[in-house]
């Protein structure tokens, strides 16, 4: 964690930059928001979660 | 630390810490040890069943409230405009805060036009310094950019070496939104650490794979 925060002392040259840019694949490393199978399983995953969590419940004693 | 300046005037720090996948067990102490060490954003949402534990993380840091930038979503369960005010005072409450300082709509599905037109409003009132969305590609953006009464301030999308979103920066900068990553580290996934042109630069500066990434998002 304290690693992380411990970026602000170097910087990248532009060829470093230019090697990063190289990486790039265009495409999500998980999945895309507009194949129809996604959304489908997003509508499962909504409605699946509002069922286990007992949502009802949970927000009536909020 | 980096601070973005919001279309609104709002900073926010650049550089934070989120807690997807965090479990409850866990997510109080990651939180008080992020504080700690010095992070100053954390990033949650409703649908991580985890931001109980953030507020109570913050509030025994002993930091002032006013110190941290809070970051949670509305989760599209709680869609519609309705639904989506009263998760927003849900989530409040469970922050134990009585703003937030970025309220994102998590996904671009079901009603987040009723979704956002509640944030509109919960912005006025004072309750969220600042809204935004989350997962809009371009053409989400410019939609909702367009026709809603206030811009969103914020796209938080995926964003990695190996997913640059060039295309989206560009429009999203169009627009004044303020682009955010998630999976910043693209998780790991494409044994990300691994890769030698990022070991190479690493060993160059004498810094961490993780390092470097973060000093290329910023």
């Amino acid at each position: 964690m304290e690693e992380n925060l411990n970026v602000f002392d170097f910087e990248l040259t532009a060829e470093d930059m230019a090697e990063i840019a190289a990486l790039d694949k265009n495409t999500s490393s998980f999945f895309s928001h507009t194949d129809p199978n996604i959304v489908e399983w997003f509508v499962k995953m909504v409605e699946e979660r509002k069922k286990q969590q007992n949502s009802a419940e949970e927000k009536k004693s909020w | 630390m980096k601070y973005a300046t919001l279309l609104n005037g709002v900073k926010m720090p650049m550089l934070g810490y989120g807690v997807y996948q965090v479990t409850k067990e866990e997510c109080e102490r990651c939180v008080l040890d992020a504080l700690k060490v010095g992070y100053r954003s954390i990033d949650t949402a409703q649908s991580y069943f985890n931001e109980e534990e953030v507020g109570s993380a913050i509030e025994k840091s002993g930091i002032p409230r006013n110190e941290v930038f809070l970051t949670t979503k509305v989760w599209v369960e709680n869609y519609g405009y309705e639904e989506c005010k009263k998760s927003v005072k849900i989530s409040l409450k469970k922050l134990k805060t009585d703003y937030i300082d970025l309220m994102l709509l998590h996904q671009p599905f079901a009603d987040y036009y009723g979704a956002w037109r509640a944030l509109e409003e919960l912005y006025e009132e004072g309750k969220l310094r600042a809204i935004g969305i989350s997962n809009f590609y371009p053409d989400r953006m410019v939609d909702i950019a367009s026709f809603a009464k206030i811009r969103p301030m914020v796209n938080q999308v995926e964003v990695h070496p190996h997913n640059q979103q060039a295309g989206a920066k560009e429009w999203n900068e169009k627009y004044g939104l303020q682009l955010e990553a998630w999976a910043p580290f693209g998780e790991g996934r494409g044994s990300m650490f691994e890769l030698p042109e990022l070991r190479d630069i690493a060993d160059k500066h004498n810094k961490t794979v993780a390092q470097v990434i973060l000093r290329w998002h910023l």
